[in-house]
C-alpha cells in the first residue's frame, strides 16, 4: 500500500441508525460511504442543523446511534476526522484576521503557510490587517470555509455552506467538494434548496 | 418509549392508594402531635413555654435537609440516567424543600427572639440553613430561566448536586464552627439528651410532617405528569 | 490550549478596560458614599472591595462566554481532542492573569481611599490574589450555566453567589484578624484550603456543564 495525503486509506463509513430527537424526528437511518455527499434538505426549523450537531457528536441523540468506520463512535477519536462548519462561523470578530490565522494555527496545529494558502484559494488573503467583524458577510464566510483546505478532514460536515456566497464563492465551494469526494471523502451538507444531482434526505 | 409510559401508570397506581392513607395519617399525626406538643408535655426548666416553637422548628429543618438529599438524588439521575420521571420527582420536591427551610428559618428566628434577644445572628448554623434557602431559590431560578425545560432541568440539577456539599456543613455547623464564629449556636440537643416526654410529640410532629410531605409532593408530581401528558396530546400551550 | 486562551484575552482588551473601569468607579462611588469617617472605612473597606470585585468578575465572565458560544467557538472547543478540563483551567488562568491581576492591583493601589494601612492593605492584596483562582472557576461554571437563557449576570449572580460564601467568611476573617493584630494564619489557611477546593469543584462541573451549553 502505498502512502499519500490525497487519499485515506481505510474504508472509511458513516452509518446513523434510528436516532430521534423529541418534536424534530425520529428514527431517522442513513448511511454514507467515501466518495459520497448527502444533501439534508428542509424547510426553516426543520431540525437540519440539530441533525447535523447530532452527527459531529455535540448533541446526544435522545436515542439511536453512529457508527464511524463500522464501530460505535468513539467521540474524540471521531471529531479528530470530521470538520464541522456551523451556522455561528468560528472565528473571532474582534480579531485581525491574521490573528486568526495565528489561533487556528494554535488550535489545530496546522502550519501557517497551509493556513495561509487556503486563504488565497478562497480569495481573503489581501485582508490580512483587517479586523474580521469589518469584512462582509460572504468574506467571513470564504474565511471560515477556507478551513476546508488547511485541515485534512474525510468528513465534512457542513450547515449552509452556500449562504451569503456570491457566485465566484459558490464556485470555489464546489470545485472544493467536487475535489474533496475525488479525493475519497465524505461530506453531509445542510440547505433549504435544492442542490442538482445530489442524493438527499428530507426533513 | 414503553419504559417512560409504564412509570408514570406504576406511579398513579400506587398514589391512588398512598395519597389518601398519607392524608389520614398526617392530619391524625398534627393533631395528636400538636395537642401533646402545646398541652401535655412539659415546659422545658430553662426555656419555659417558648421551647414549644421547637415542635415546629426542628420537624421542618430535618424536612428541609431530607428534601435537599432526595432533590440531589434525583438530580442525580436526570444526569447520568437522564430518567424523564425523576426530573418530574425532581421539580416536585424543590418547592417543597424551600417551604420547609422558609418554615425553618421563620420559626427559628421567632425563637430565637426571646431566647438570644435577637430575630438574626450570623451563626454557622443559621448561615448555612440560609444558604440552602439560596440552593433552593437558584435551582428553581435557573430552571425557570431556560426556555425549554429540558434544558432547564439539567443546568439546574447540576447546580444541586453542587449544593450537596451545604448539607454536611448545616449538619457540622453546630458542632465546628462555634471558634470561628459567634459561640451562640443552637445547642438544643446538647448537655443532657432531651426527656422523653418532649420526644413523643417531637416524633408525632415529624411524622406529621412526613406524611404533610407526601402528601404535598405527590399532589406535585401528578399534576406536572398530567401536564406533560396534556402537553404530548397538544391540548396545552 | 494556553497559550490560545492568552491570545483570547488579549484580543478582548476593549471589554476588559470596561470591566476595570467598572470596578474602580464602583470603589470610588462606595467610598464617597461612606464619608470621611476613617475608621468606618477601615471597618468597611475588605467586605466592599471583595463583593465589588466578585460581582464584577460574575458580569464580565458571561459576556465573554457568550459571545465565544455566538461566534460558534465553544463548539471549537467542544470539537478539539484536548480534555475540556485543561481548557476551563486555561480559561481560569487567562482570566486570572488578564482580570483578577488587575484588579487586585487596583484595590492595591486605591486602598488610600479607605485609609487602610499598609499591613491591612497587603493582607487585602493577598486574599484577593488567592481568592481570585476559585472566584473564576465559579464564574465561568455560573457563565455556563446560564449562557442558554437571558438573565445573564443577574441570574448567574442569583445561583452561584451563596458558593463563594466561605472564601468571602474566611478571606473577610483573615482581615479581621489582621486589623485587629491577631493572628491570622488559620483563617489564611482555611481561606487557600476553600480557594483550591472551590477551583477544582468549578472546573469538575463546569466540564459537565460545557456539554449542555454548546446544546442550543
Amino acid at each position: 500500500m502505498t502512502s499519500s495525503d490525497a487519499t485515506f486509506m481505510v474504508w472509511l463509513m458513516l452509518d446513523v441508525r434510528n436516532i430521534s430527537l423529541p418534536s424534530l424526528f425520529s428514527d431517522l437511518s442513513f448511511s454514507l460511504a467515501q466518495r459520497e455527499m448527502l444533501l439534508i434538505r428542509g424547510t426553516n426549523g426543520a431540525g437540519k442543523s440539530s441533525l447535523l450537531r447530532m452527527v459531529a457528536g455535540l448533541i446526544r441523540p435522545s436515542s439511536g446511534t453512529l457508527f464511524w468506520e463500522g464501530q460505535k463512535i468513539q467521540l474524540s477519536a471521531y471529531q479528530q476526522s470530521l470538520l464541522y462548519s456551523g451556522h455561528s462561523l468560528g472565528l473571532h470578530p474582534e480579531a485581525l484576521l491574521k490573528d486568526q490565522v495565528n489561533l487556528w494555527h494554535y488550535h489545530y496545529r496546522v502550519e501557517k503557510k497551509v493556513i495561509e494558502a487556503a486563504l488565497h484559494i478562497w480569495g481573503i488573503a489581501p485582508f490580512a490587517n483587517q479586523k474580521i467583524q469589518h469584512l462582509s458577510q460572504g468574506q467571513q464566510k470564504r474565511l471560515s470555509l477556507s478551513r476546508l483546505h488547511s485541515l485534512a478532514r474525510p468528513l465534512w460536515i457542513l450547515d449552509e455552506p452556500h449562504s451569503s456566497l456570491d457566485a465566484e464563492g459558490r464556485k470555489i465551494l464546489e470545485d472544493t467538494l467536487a475535489r474533496h469526494l475525488e479525493r475519497d471523502g465524505l461530506a453531509i451538507l445542510a440547505s433549504h434548496e435544492k442542490q442538482p444531482g445530489m442524493r438527499e434526505i428530507c426533513l | 418509549m414503553k419504559f417512560t409510559l409504564a412509570k408514570p401508570r406504576y406511579f398513579f397506581k400506587i398514589t391512588n392508594f398512598l395519597f389518601p392513607l398519607a392524608l389520614v395519617l398526617g392530619a391524625l399525626c398534627f393533631a395528636a402531635g400538636l395537642y401533646s406538643a402545646l398541652v401535655t408535655s412539659p415546659p422545658d426548666y430553662q426555656q419555659g413555654d417558648a421551647m414549644r416553637i421547637m415542635y415546629i422548628h426542628v420537624p421542618a429543618s430535618w424536612m428541609a435537609l431530607f428534601c435537599y438529599g432526595a432533590l440531589a438524588l434525583f438530580s442525580l439521575f436526570v444526569l447520568v440516567w437522564r430518567h424523564p420521571f425523576a426530573e418530574i420527582l425532581a421539580i416536585s420536591v424543590a418547592p417543597i424543600g424551600a417551604l420547609f427551610t422558609v418554615l425553618s428559618l421563620v420559626t427559628g428566628s421567632l425563637w430565637g427572639k426571646p431566647m438570644w434577644g435577637t430575630y438574626w445572628v450570623w451563626d454557622a448554623r443559621l448561615t448555612s440553613v440560609l444558604v440552602l434557602l439560596f440552593l433552593y431559590g437558584g435551582y428553581w431560578a435557573l430552571y425557570k430561566a431556560y426556555a425549554h425545560s429540558a434544558q432547564g432541568i439539567r443546568a439546574a440539577s447540576l447546580l444541586a448536586l453542587i449544593g450537596v456539599i451545604n448539607l454536611p456543613i448545616i449538619k457540622g455547623s453546630v458542632d465546628w464552627w462555634n471558634t470561628l464564629h459567634q459561640p451562640a449556636s443552637i445547642t438544643k440537643f446538647g448537655g443532657p439528651s432531651i426527656h422523653p416526654s418532649m420526644l413523643l410529640p417531637l416524633g408525632l410532629m415529624t411524622a406529621a410532617y412526613g406524611f404533610y410531605f407526601l402528601v404535598l409532593f405527590i399532589l406535585r408530581a401528578r399534576t406536572e405528569l398530567n401536564k406533560r401528558k396534556l402537553l404530548v396530546q397538544g391540548n396545552l400551550s | 490550549m494556553i497559550s490560545r486562551e492568552l491570545y483570547n484575552a488579549y484580543l478582548h482588551k476593549g471589554s476588559l478596560l470596561s470591566t476595570f473601569a467598572f470596578f474602580a468607579l464602583a470603589l470610588f462611588c462606595v467610598s464617597l458614599t461612606l464619608g470621611p469617617n476613617e475608621t468606618l472605612l477601615r471597618q468597611s473597606a475588605p467586605g466592599l472591595i471583595w463583593i465589588l470585585a466578585i460581582l464584577t468578575i460574575f458580569f464580565s465572565t458571561p459576556l465573554l462566554l457568550k459571545r465565544e458560544a455566538q461566534c460558534g467557538l465553544l463548539d471549537e472547543i467542544l470539537l478539539h481532542p484536548s480534555l475540556t478540563s485543561t481548557y476551563l483551567l486555561s480559561k481560569v488562568m487567562a482570566e486570572y492573569l488578564f482580570i483578577a491581576l488587575p484588579l487586585a492591583l487596583m484595590s492595591f493601589f486605591l486602598s488610600p481611599l479607605f485609609a487602610l494601612s499598609s499591613v491591612e492593605t497587603l493582607s487585602l492584596l493577598l486574599t484577593l490574589l488567592i481568592g481570585f483562582p476559585a472566584l473564576s472557576a465559579l464564574g465561568i461554571l455560573g457563565s455556563l450555566l446560564t449562557l442558554n437563557t437571558q438573565g445573564g449576570g443577574l441570574l448567574l449572580s442569583l445561583i452561584i453567589l451563596p458558593l463563594t460564601l466561605p472564601l468571602l467568611i474566611f478571606g473577610l476573617s483573615v482581615m479581621e484578624m489582621t486589623r485587629l493584630g491577631l493572628d491570622s494564619f488559620p483563617s489564611f489557611c482555611l481561606l487557600m484550603g476553600s480557594s483550591l477546593f472551590l477551583l477544582i469543584l468549578g472546573v469538575t462541573a463546569g466540564c459537565w456543564a460545557l456539554p449542555f451549553a454548546a446544546e442550543r
